[in-house]
């Protein structure tokens, strides 16, 4: 791999492990849903819900979104990463933090075991972060994306220590408020600092760029970049101290980002040279669409308004859910197969172009199983919504079963590519070539 | 900055942009200039003596013109003959291409091309490579085709204008197998270093082009590498992309060849890709 070693391209055991991780991950998350609907009917503070929530987050997402950005970081900021070793550790601690933490969660034993998964998954953010700081510093220009992508890497920090104070809470209660009040802080932070931010900042590049669209003013994304952190760093600050009613107008600020955000993408998609949608990017632009939901969700949620109790605190599961596995999932559902087999196909084949005939990216994963992953993905999203909506445990079921299906066609595709190795090429014969 | 008859029309265009207004207004042959795609072509090509020749008017012209924004004239330039390249009007037609029968004779007409802001220049390439020995190419075109005359010139070809009115001039191509000249050696010490426009200038007449933006990821890398495979040796491979693209240089330095790199912004990359 002579070219490999001179491009900004990480080596692919840096990468591809991440993939793996995360695709069994999914599984295993949509294993324990079909084993947790009877959890939603209640509050969200539950033993199941937190391990589904923390698989999710940290097994499927945050592992997936690591992998991925250590191939695109390079790329975005045009540099090379500054430590693939870091990277190494950052994976061994963020999986064995993972497993710990959702065992920890499924059978409730919020002592020791608890408190040693959240310090390995903090010292994983913390190695992330230090990566991502090094790595943006040698960039030779910097730009909006890097913006994004070093304040998310702070603020996932920020989530773990967050994440690190409630473990130890459970066993010694040294904060002033009750435990859920921290954990809606926990979560928001993530949502909307970590992902959030990072999905924009990722996306504000990737979307355009498999559009082949031009993107030239960027105005728009340091709006949504100002209003998310601001709407963001208001809630922190009203949360813990003030207790006011004004949570919905942080909402508003994070909404108003990410309204910037997806009208800059509507923008770039007007110019698009590339009329044809693929399979994952459809699945995008479902994402996209879903993102909507939590949006108006997190108005209802944060003005508490006169609903029934019951009503409101499925609501609240609803928004939950419309964050990681609706808008999130269905992200990265659609993005893993815009960049996965392309990082397959360069370590792969980038040697053999041009020599050899060589397959494309696209040939790489079976497109029945994609689209049928696609369709089962959004009918158990829609199922698990209604179900727990309706307070409807078959309902709920039948979703599950539908993202089980989802999570097997995914993983089959994935390992499909993963295992994939170049075979019986055949040497081009160019007519008139004079080599 | 100084000017003589020899100074190109892009360097002083790059020493003023206003320039252009100035020049515009000389003839109305120099509108073209407007049209950035032309520009490009022309501009670095095209000398004031060129200039003058294809506009119908005198070097002293541009000199007037252009003093007003700061460009002074050498001493010796304001007296050198600027008669040297004669008027292709003055020149007899050859006999030949008067007696020439229809099958000899392979007629190309860009006009609409460069009305519709597109480089021809692929296009006439294409012709001249695809002419028989003994054929010879009728050029319709706009203006006095100036840089394709020195560029042809170098692969062998005669040529003669004829300018039918304001805007149609008849160019033709032979190959007057007498004249047929080796291509100049390029070696590596002579490129390295080299500018863009340079390399550009170097590769006349050896250069293919292809347009990747249109193409997805990894459809650009493909493409390119199977244009460079089949690359015959001393010419260079001329590409409009998107980006700077960073999978393909490793490629390109491990396959030996090197690139030069012009960056226009917003979202126009150019790269010339040539055999170390």
């Amino acid at each position: 791999m002579a070219a490999a070693s001179t491009s900004n391209s990480p080596a692919r055991w840096v990468v591809l492990p991440h993939y793996a991780f995360a695709a069994l991950s999914f599984v295993v998350l949509s294993v324990l849903l079909l084993f947790s609907t009877d959890a939603f009917g209640g509050h969200y503070f539950n033993p199941k819900l937190l391990t589904l929530t923390h698989v999710t987050v940290l097994g499927w997402a945050t592992m997936l979104i690591f992998g991925a950005l250590y191939q695109l970081l390079p790329v975005l900021l045009d540099c090379r990463l500054y430590s693939e070793k870091l990277a190494i550790y950052t994976f061994g601690l963020l999986a064995s933090g993972t497993v710990l933490l959702a065992c920890a969660f499924w059978h409730f034993q919020v002592g020791a075991l608890l408190q040693v998964a959240a310090i390995l998954l903090f010292a994983a953010f913390l190695l992330f972060t230090i990566n991502v700081f090094q790595t943006a510093r040698k960039a030779p220009k910097w730009t909006i994306e890097a913006d994004f992508i070093v304040t998310a890497s702070l603020w996932l920090l920020v989530t773990g220590l967050v994440g690190v104070l409630m473990a130890f809470n459970f066993t010694y209660a040294f904060l002033p408020e009750q435990h859920v009040h921290y954990l809606q802080l926990h979560a928001h932070i993530g949502m909307a600092g970590w992902f959030l931010l990072l999905i924009i900042g990722v996306g504000s590049k990737l979307i355009p760029m498999f559009l082949l669209a031009h993107t030239e003013n960027t105005k728009k994304l340091n709006w949504a970049y100002n209003f998310v952190n601001g709407g963001l760093v208001l809630f922190i600050f009203d949360h813990l101290f003030l207790h006011t009613v004004f949570v919905p107008l942080y909402a508003a600020l994070v909404a108003a980002g990410v309204g910037l955000f997806l009208w800059f993408l509507y923008e770039a998609a007007q110019t698009r040279q590339r009329q044809d949608v693929d399979l994952g990017m459809k699945q995008t632009f479902v994402a996209l669409a879903l993102l909507l939901l939590p949006l108006v969700l997190v108005f209802v949620v944060s003005s508490k308004g006169s609903l029934p109790q019951e009503l409101l605190s499925s609501l609240y599961l609803v928004y939950g859910l419309s964050v990681f596995l609706g808008f999130l999932s269905a992200l990265i559902l659609g993005q893993t197969f815009k960049t996965l087999p392309f990082i397959i196909w360069m370590h792969a084949y980038e040697d053999y172009v041009g020599r050899f005939k060589t397959p494309l990216p696209k040939d790489l994963y079976i497109h029945t199983l994609l689209r049928w992953q696609n369709l089962c993905y959004l009918a158990g999203f829609i199922l698990l919504i209604m179900g727990v909506l309706l307070r409807m445990p078959p309902v709920i079921l039948a979703g599950a079963i539908c993202f089980t299906v989802t999570a097997l066609l995914y993983a089959t595709n994935v390992f499909r590519m993963l295992l994939h190795k170049a075979h019986n090429l055949k040497p081009f014969t160019y007519g008139n070539a004079n080599a | 900055m100084n000017l003589a008859a020899t100074t190109k029309i892009a360097a002083i265009l790059k020493a003023n942009p206003a320039a252009l207004e100035a020049i515009a207004g000389i003839s109305s042959h120099f509108e073209k200039l407007r049209n950035p795609l032309l520009r490009k072509l022309l501009a670095s090509r095209v000398s004031i003596a060129d200039a003058a020749r294809i506009g119908g008017c005198q070097v002293e012209d541009f000199y007037r013109e252009l003093a007003p924004l700061g460009f002074t004239v050498a001493k010796s330039a304001a007296t050198e003959n600027t008669e040297t390249a004669p008027s292709a009007a003055t020149v007899q037609k050859p006999a030949f291409l008067q007696e020439l029968a229809p099958d000899q004779l392979l007629v190309l007409d860009v006009r609409q091309q460069i009305a519709g802001g597109s480089d021809p220049f692929r296009l006439i390439m294409d012709a001249v490579n695809t002419l028989p020995a003994t054929g010879t190419l009728l050029l319709i075109n706009t203006f006095e085709p100036t840089p394709l005359l020195a560029i042809l010139e170098k692969k062998g070809f005669r040529h003669f204008v004829e300018i039918l009115g304001p805007d149609l001039v008849h160019t033709y191509f032979w190959k007057d197998t007498a004249l047929v000249a080796p291509a100049p050696e390029l070696t590596t010490t002579e490129t390295e270093g080299a500018t863009f426009e340079e390399l550009l200038t170097a590769y006349a007449g050896k250069i293919r082009s292809v347009d990747v933006r249109g193409l997805e990821m990894p459809q650009p890398m493909v493409t390119i590498l199977q244009r460079l495979a089949q690359l015959p040796d001393r010419e260079a491979l001329y590409v409009h992309h998107k980006r700077v693209p960073q999978f393909l240089l490793p490629q390109l330095q491990e396959r030996g060849f090197a690139v030069s790199i012009k960056d226009a912004g917003a979202g126009d990359v150019y790269l010339l890709i040539y055999k170390k």
